[in-house]
């Protein structure tokens, strides 16, 4: 643990007098919090402030320029990449006080939401009138809409809807100086000028502060179904995947757990699958009850074809939300499955998914370190977490080696080092293997561009 | 807090406690962080905060970091339901009071200056005050609250029609709880009254003290066990008879006996857990008449300590009918419990504005809920016009 390079008196009268009261925090005991985040690295922030309103943050950020101090957003510091941690020091700006939904219209279909809103509130408040925000992260309960907006938060909707930047109409954001900015708009398309609302959306905080987004909206899916379906192998669940795509049907949701997964969440909670299972798809369907009735049907006989060892079909929301939760049990199940976990979120095209699932699962057999493998395989979204005890040298080296090889072979099957976790600060040491050294060189010149003096969580991203 | 001895010292050695993670969940079920958007208060910040100060890497002031550990935690216990590690923030803030070595003495020096609204529960604990500390304050800020007791109670408007007589000719004893007991004798009175027509002999009271949750998240570990082994003794003296409950948190903190060892045998634990009652199930299929004082609308406020289950709303939901408002994602807690009403009072009222923001009565409305504690902070936190009272007050 290191500590942060100290604010210049004038700099700490200037946040006193800008954030009054309780909005100003310098005490090394009440900012621990703030100088970590779901990464678990650390580091302590200079000076941590809660603004509630815009001008706050516009003064705020035109005298970090001034001063050249590292300003970082932090939402809830849900994400696993270290976005929110202050490694050069410098003062964390929480959105807990900017978070109100502004405005929900069922015309326009549009939200305009502070960046402090949780995603899962915004989603009660709009279902209630029929609407739906429709990405989900894993933490739709507990991040906010400002970090899956820095982040281009995925989820497990994904598939049929797209990521957080796909729902995103328009930003308001202070760029460092104070300046304030307004891209796109309300309009659902928007082809006037180079899209900076797109650029802003997964730039994980490094080129101004959110104040303001405009999300589009959609008509919550009148019905739903899921479909669990257990296979021998996680080779036979993927083959039955891409069959399900093969036959026209495009789910609203597409998981994988794999053997080690479901083990670690039967650790926990009863499961109903059977022992003999290696793998179980679980798929969820959406749209008006005839629709989903008739996919359903559809469904359930073309994921018969890759020879499953079990079923269910659930129609009721008790039944889904039963069936879900073993899914969302998987998160805290692997906690307590090993003392330690590298934890990727690496992406391959949908058709390479089975090569790089076996790739994996010999890189743990070859390391002999445990993997849990599971992910949004609508996406070819694959969540590879390398368990280990990182008290133990050897297993820790294991461990490193194991991530690094799973890194390069889906590389080399054409997929992305990130899905949706982003590269923050744990990415950083590989992003060369990813990005030319022109393509890097030219993010590095557009964030100079709205950031002269690199104040905007440095060294993070790219 | 001002002992020179390192307040957290006895957290330092502990292996047995799973770290926190840093997942987030909890923020968003803390009452305090979503009253006052202060991370700080957040359980994830408190466990991580105790983890630096075990690691020694970091400069801090441990006697700042206890401040921060012992003073501010509603004792809610909502961050243990969602924490995949299953750690509970109530429990850290107790560990942390009571490794430290002056806390007891700190404690019952808050319990009796700044009594304020938890003075029933101070009357009720002033027995097992150490010698030689004024008790008077207390007996002063009962005198000055006294408005609490009934004068802005709502007028009954519920009224009992049939009995459901299933469980006539048995016998049982009332666990009142210490606001009952010393603030709102008439809510006694009208359980009592309510078993009669179940048809249920209530015995002598054999002389219950106070549950001791409180005591035990507050820290004083000593007290609270004296205050249970005294319990037990007198619910075995009365012949280990049911008993009856209508607090949510003193339910609550008696179904933790059995999950302690306090020299109940098994058989007993059986007895125990089994022979203790709500009101409000034993009510039942009894119909009741709705009269002419009933608000436009009452609220239903979930108590955060309504562990095994909300009888009281399944009551009234039977009772009331249609006139009962609750939605299972707006169950804010009311800022009463663990000690932060007696440390950081300012704290404990915004996360009861913050609940009455929530809830949006309008005048005329009701609140009841079924917790002495909550009535107690909602009641003197309520807007104008807006009636707060236990359930067993609009019934008559």
């Amino acid at each position: 643990m290191t500590t942060a390079p100290s604010l210049a008196p004038a700099a700490r009268r200037f946040l006193e007098k800008c954030f009054p009261g309780d909005a100003a925090v310098f005490t090394p005991e009440a900012m621990c919090v703030y100088g970590t985040d779901a990464s678990r690295r650390f580091a302590l922030p200079s000076a941590v402030v809660r603004p509630d309103d815009v001008e706050q943050v516009r003064e705020l950020l035109a005298f970090a320029q001034t001063e050249r101090i590292p300003i970082l957003p932090r939402g809830r510091a849900t994400n696993t990449v270290g976005d929110c941690v202050p490694s050069v020091g410098g003062i964390v700006v929480s959105t807990a006080r900017l978070n109100r939904i502004l405005e929900i219209d069922p015309n326009d279909f549009v939200a305009v939401v502070e960046p402090g809103v949780v995603t899962g509130e915004l989603q009660t408040a709009l279902a209630a009138q029929g609407l739906l925000f429709a990405p989900d992260p894993a933490s739709v309960r507990f991040s906010t809409i400002g970090g899956n907006a820095a982040t281009c938060a995925g989820g497990m909707r994904a598939v049929k809807y797209g990521v957080t930047r796909d729902h995103i109409l328009g930003i308001e954001a202070i760029l460092p100086g104070g300046v304030a900015i307004t891209t796109g708009g309300r309009s659902h398309k928007n082809v006037v000028g180079l899209d900076l609302t797109r650029l802003f959306v997964g730039s994980e905080g490094t080129l101004g502060f959110f104040t303001r987004l405009t999300l589009k909206l959609l008509p919550l899916p009148q019905a739903t179904a899921t479909l669990a379906v257990a296979y021998p192998s996680v080779d036979a669940a993927l083959a039955a995947a891409g069959d399900v795509f093969r036959a026209g049907l495009l789910p609203a949701a597409m998981e994988l757990m794999a053997q080690e997964a479901m083990a670690a969440v039967a650790a926990i909670e009863a499961v109903p699958w059977p022992d003999t299972a290696g793998a179980v798809l679980l798929l969820r369907l959406d749209g008006s009850p005839e629709a989903v009735a008739a996919d359903s049907r559809l469904l359930a006989a073309v994921t018969k074809q890759a020879g499953p060892v079990w079923s269910r079909t659930a129609t009721t929301a008790e039944d889904e939300e039963n069936l879900w939760e073993l899914r969302r049990l998987l998160n805290p199940a692997s906690f307590k499955a090993a003392p330690n976990k590298i934890n990727d979120d690496v992406t391959v095209p949908r058709g390479k998914l089975r090569e790089a699932a076996a790739g994996v699962a010999a890189i743990g057999r070859e390391q002999g370190v445990r993997i849990l493998l599971f992910g949004h395989v609508g996406d070819g979204n694959l969540h590879v977490n390398i368990m280990h005890d990182a008290a133990d040298p050897d297993e820790r080296r294991c461990a490193v080696a194991a991530r690094e090889r799973i890194l390069m072979l889906c590389l080399s099957l054409g997929g992305t080092l990130s899905g949706e976790h982003g590269v923050g600060l744990s990415k950083l040491p590989f992003l060369d293997r990813q990005l030319g050294p022109t393509e890097r060189e030219l993010m590095r010149r557009i964030k100079r561009v709205f950031d002269p003096f690199g104040i905007m969580n440095p060294d993070k991203a790219y | 807090m001002s002992d020179k001895s390192p307040p957290t010292q006895g957290l330092l050695d502990r292996t047995d406690q799973p770290d926190c993670v840093l997942c987030g969940r909890c923020l968003s079920v803390c009452p305090l962080f979503a009253a006052t958007g202060r991370e700080e208060f957040s359980p994830r910040a408190k466990f991580f905060l105790t983890q630096a100060l075990a690691s020694g890497q970091l400069d801090l002031s441990s006697t700042k970091a206890a401040d921060l550990l012992t003073s501010v935690c509603l004792s809610c216990g909502k961050c243990e339901s969602v924490c995949p590690m299953g750690l509970c923030g109530p429990d850290l803030a107790a560990r942390v009071r009571a490794a430290h070595p002056g806390f007891a003495g700190y404690l019952w020096k808050l319990w009796i200056e700044r009594a304020g609204l938890v003075w029933p529960l101070a009357m009720a604990v002033a027995k097992f005050v150490p010698k030689g500390l004024p008790i008077e304050a207390i007996t002063r800020a009962k005198a000055s609250l006294d408005a609490l007791g009934s004068g802005q109670a709502p007028a009954p408007w519920l009224f009992p029609e049939t009995f459901d007589r299933r469980h006539a000719g048995q016998k049982a004893v009332l666990f009142a709880g210490c606001v009952a007991e010393y603030a709102t004798p008439q809510w006694k009175d009208m359980a009592k009254r309510l078993l009669g027509g179940l048809g249920i002999e209530v015995l002598p009271d054999p002389g219950f003290t106070c549950c001791g949750c409180t005591l035990g998240h507050a820290g004083a570990s000593d007290a609270q066990a004296t205050m249970q082994q005294h319990n037990i003794e007198a619910w075995r003296r009365a012949g280990r008879p049911t008993m009856v409950v209508f607090c949510a948190s003193c339910r609550c903190g008696l179904r933790s006996y059995t999950r302690k060892d306090l020299g109940l045998t098994a058989s007993e634990r059986e007895t125990w857990s089994g022979g203790l009652v709500s009101l409000s199930d034993l009510l039942g299929d009894t119909t009741f008449r709705t009269g002419e004082a009933a608000p436009p609308a009452v609220r239903y406020h979930q108590p955060c300590h309504g562990a095994g289950g909300n009888q009281d709303l399944a009551m009234l939901r039977r009772a009331v009918g249609e006139r009962l408002l609750f939605r299972e994602n707006e169950t804010p807690c009311c800022g009463f419990g663990g000690l932060t009403k007696l440390t950081a009072p300012e704290l404990s009222d915004l996360v009861a504005a913050r609940a009455f923001a929530i809830y949006a009565p309008k005048p005329g409305d009701q609140v009841v809920t079924g917790c002495a504690g909550c009535v107690t902070q909602l009641r003197a936190s309520a807007p104008n016009g807006v009636i707060v009272g236990h359930w067993l007050e609009i019934m008559g």
